[in-house]
């Protein structure tokens, strides 16, 4: 009797200890530089009926158990003043968060929502730090009128979508996760 | 050797901080009536409304739900301001106050946590929510001094919630700026300004069928409706579904004080603005007392001796803000006092024209007033940009000054969603120490900086009629358009879209001067030779965005402010 409950204890231990992995979501994402343009992706991925960790915030001991590590890039110098940090801590968490995830075996996809209007000289900072790191890179049309991002990912092979608008980014993304086998 | 380089390099920036920096201005020219808002939408309801044979009371509310549609992120509804009314007839000039009140379950300590700082809870969320005014502010200025219905001042600003409006990407970047906010105390999907989960977009039309209905519904039953109807009944079950403590009975207290404004002058132009418990027109005044002692007109516009003379007046009204301002209904201020011409001379004897003051305490207007008590309250810097001001002149010469507002862009983030209006975040305008005198009380008045003011010329006549958002940059940017028309003879408009500086005192320290990128920089670089702590800015609402009329020759002439969707329209 007493074993039998034992086996019941380990198996549900076990059961519980199963369910929980599963459940966490194969996809990271994360924003570079603090804007609310994080929060529109993780919509995309809702429409896509993709589950995402999202921690704005994220650090690089968060990141065992993801296949996936999307990167939101644009500064907001609110966010970053509402997050209680300023540009050089968020530069640095998030390179260290990009370089963690690559030594790690995981993807790294960049994107870029929210247009020529989040350029400048705040939002290039980080956009400066992280595109040259990724496997794929998403942008909003206008992003790109400078030619900043194709400068950064020059010789780099490293593949780029582009979309009319943040709600259009549902196409590209839906493709990049079904080459990374997601979907 | 060294010395004579320095100098030849010091005459030479002089020289060169003599070059005109080009600032784009375009005033607009009328004779029988105007509005001047943050949106041109707005300004034409109010116009409409004089058309219709309304007067600027009239037109003044008309604008003012007109603003809750299209800039429904800066005031409305939930929200409440202030009005400064000047009738043509009489001379007489009145002041409206229809600012929010703390709810019965405020208590003094509410803000002062840990836990209550971590999550921002004047901020953020049903607690951060102030009784509103607005609806009482609008019903009470048409009752008193309007000729037409709620219904039929509201009729413009139906049409438009119910027709819609096409979106401009300045306003997408504010829903997507608060798209978090917005997000965690609401179901986006039942708000007119999210599509599929997402900020809409510029270029779309905006509908907003649920605030027309309130609209509608306040037109069939007047305030009541708000105040003790479907809609406050809407708004406590909002407030306390986001962690707020809201009763109907706070709603049923709420009352619209009507009163007199405070008064001074600059050079001779008279001057009416608000009393406490907004800060800003006692404020301003002390501003261009201090400024009234010094030959500004014959210095050169936004060069290093003007605006030294400007940042350390600026420190030295600031430091008095924060011991002496607030609720007048629950505290003594000296604002006899603060704005005294002789205790003005005694600060700016405290400004050197070749050093800068690092430490500034607040001084003592106790003595230039007829009260007898002190007050002590924390200073703040506040980054935000918010509110919405308006000014309208109608064909008999009636002046309206009002500004409005939710605090921040969206205020609490909660929404009465069956009504479609924001609900404010005034509650983080009172000071989270509890020892305070601006400390939460039921019923009391968080402190404000809005200041809709009037001007008269040293004949008494109408000259000008002005007020800005952007919360403590309300008194610098008010005071030095002010100065720029007075001293510099400028336009309306001109003198609204001159670069502007601000700096303050609090703690007894001095903060940074900051300045638009517009000044030349070759004077930032002087005035941080000269001691500043120089931070220069992009142009923007920072700065306060400002609108206003000035009165020249039997002409009424324009000028809204482009760091907002500013455009005054008249006929």
């Amino acid at each position: 009797m007493k074993r039998l409950f034992r086996a019941f204890l380990v198996s549900l231990l076990l059961s519980a200890a199963f369910s929980g992995a599963a459940s966490a979501a194969a996809v990271a994402l994360t924003s570079v530089g603090q804007s609310p343009d994080a929060m529109m992706v993780r919509v995309v991925f809702r429409k896509l009926a993709v589950d995402v960790d999202y921690d704005a915030l994220m650090r690089s001991d968060a990141l065992p158990g993801h296949r996936v590590l999307v990167a939101v890039v644009g500064g907001s110098s609110k966010g970053l003043g509402a997050a209680g940090i300023n540009q050089d801590q968020e530069k640095a968490r998030s390179v260290d968060l990009v370089e963690k995830a690559r030594e790690q075996g995981i993807k790294v996809l960049v994107m870029h929502v929210g247009g020529e209007g989040r350029r400048g000289t705040l939002s290039d900072l980080f956009i400066e730090a992280v595109v040259p790191l990724a496997d794929h890179l998403i942008l909003v049309e206008g992003a790109d009128k400078d030619g900043l991002f194709t400068r950064l990912i020059e010789g780099k092979g490293i593949a780029v979508d582009t979309a009319p608008t943040v709600r259009d980014t549902d196409v590209p993304l839906r493709g990049v996760l079904a080459r990374w086998g997601l979907l | 050797m060294k010395k004579r380089f320095v100098c030849l390099l010091a005459a030479v920036f002089v020289a060169l901080a003599g070059v005109a920096w080009a600032v784009d201005f375009q005033d607009v020219t009328a004779r029988h009536g105007m509005v001047s808002s943050a949106h041109e939408l707005a300004s034409e309801a109010g116009v409409e409304i004089m058309r219709k044979g309304g007067n600027a009371v009239d037109a003044a509310v008309a604008t003012m739900l007109a603003l809750n549609v299209v800039e429904p992120n800066a005031s409305g509804l939930g929200g409440g301001g202030f009005m400064v009314v000047r009738f043509a007839e009489t001379g007489e000039v009145v002041f409206l106050d229809y600012r929010e009140t703390a709810p019965t379950s405020a208590t003094k300590d509410m803000y002062a946590s840990d836990q209550a700082k971590a999550e921002k809870w004047s901020v953020l969320g049903g607690k951060a929510v102030g009784v509103p005014g607005q609806v009482m502010g609008m019903f009470t200025a048409l009752e008193k001094y309007g000729t037409m219905s709620f219904a039929e001042v509201a009729e413009p600003s139906v049409r438009l919630a119910e027709e819609g409006f096409e979106v401009h990407p300045m306003q997408t970047g504010i829903v997507t700026d608060n798209f978090e906010k917005i997000s965690a105390y609401n179901d986006i999907d039942r708000l007119a300004f999210f599509e599929e989960g997402l900020p809409i977009e510029a270029g779309k039309i905006l509908r907003q069928p649920e605030l027309a209905r309130a609209f509608r519904l306040l037109a069939d039953q007047g305030q009541e409706a708000f105040y003790g109807g479907p809609i406050g009944q809407a708004l406590v079950a909002a407030v306390n579904a986001s962690g707020g403590a809201m009763a109907m009975k706070d709603l049923q207290n709420y009352a619209v004080k009507v009163g007199d404004p405070v008064h001074g002058s600059y050079r001779g132009y008279e001057i009416y603005s608000t009393p406490p418990a907004s800060s800003g027109g006692t404020h301003i005044i002390q501003l261009l007392n201090i400024m009234e002692t010094f030959p500004v007109s014959s210095w050169r516009h936004n060069q290093p001796r003007h605006l030294h003379a400007l940042a350390e007046a600026m420190k030295l009204v600031f430091a008095d803000r924060g011991r002496y301002m607030a609720d007048t209904a629950f505290v003594k201020v000296p604002v006899k006092g603060l704005s005294s011409k002789e205790y003005a001379a005694r600060l700016a004897r405290k400004i050197r024209m070749d050093e800068i003051l690092v430490d500034v305490e607040a001084d003592d207007p106790w003595p230039y007033d007829d009260q007898g008590a002190c007050a002590y309250l924390g200073g703040a810097d506040g980054r935000r940009i918010s509110t919405s001001h308006f000014s309208v002149v109608d064909e008999k010469g009636n002046i309206v000054a009002s500004t409005n507002t939710v605090n921040y862009f969206f205020g609490s983030g909660v929404f009465v969603p069956e009504y479609g209006f924001v609900l404010n975040n005034e509650m983080d305008d009172f000071s989270a120490d509890p020892q305070s005198v601006n400390a939460p009380e039921p019923g009391k008045r968080p402190l404000s900086s809005m200041s809709p003011s009037v001007v008269l010329d040293p004949q008494g006549r109408p000259f000008m009629t002005i007020g800005a958002a952007g919360a403590m940059r309300i008194i610098s940017a008010v005071s030095q358009i002010i100065m720029n028309v007075v001293d510099f003879g400028m336009t309306m408009d001109e003198a609204i879209e001159q670069p502007r500086i601000f700096t303050y005192a609090s703690g007894g320290k001095r903060g940074p001067l900051r300045m638009e990128d517009a000044i030349d920089p070759v004077v930032a670089k002087l005035l941080e030779w000269r001691g500043h702590n120089v931070e220069v800015q992009p142009r923007g609402g920072y700065y306060g965005t400002a609108q206003g009329i000035l009165f020249r020759d039997g002409v009424m002439y324009g000028g809204a402010d482009s760091r907002r969707l500013g455009v005054p329209v008249g006929y």
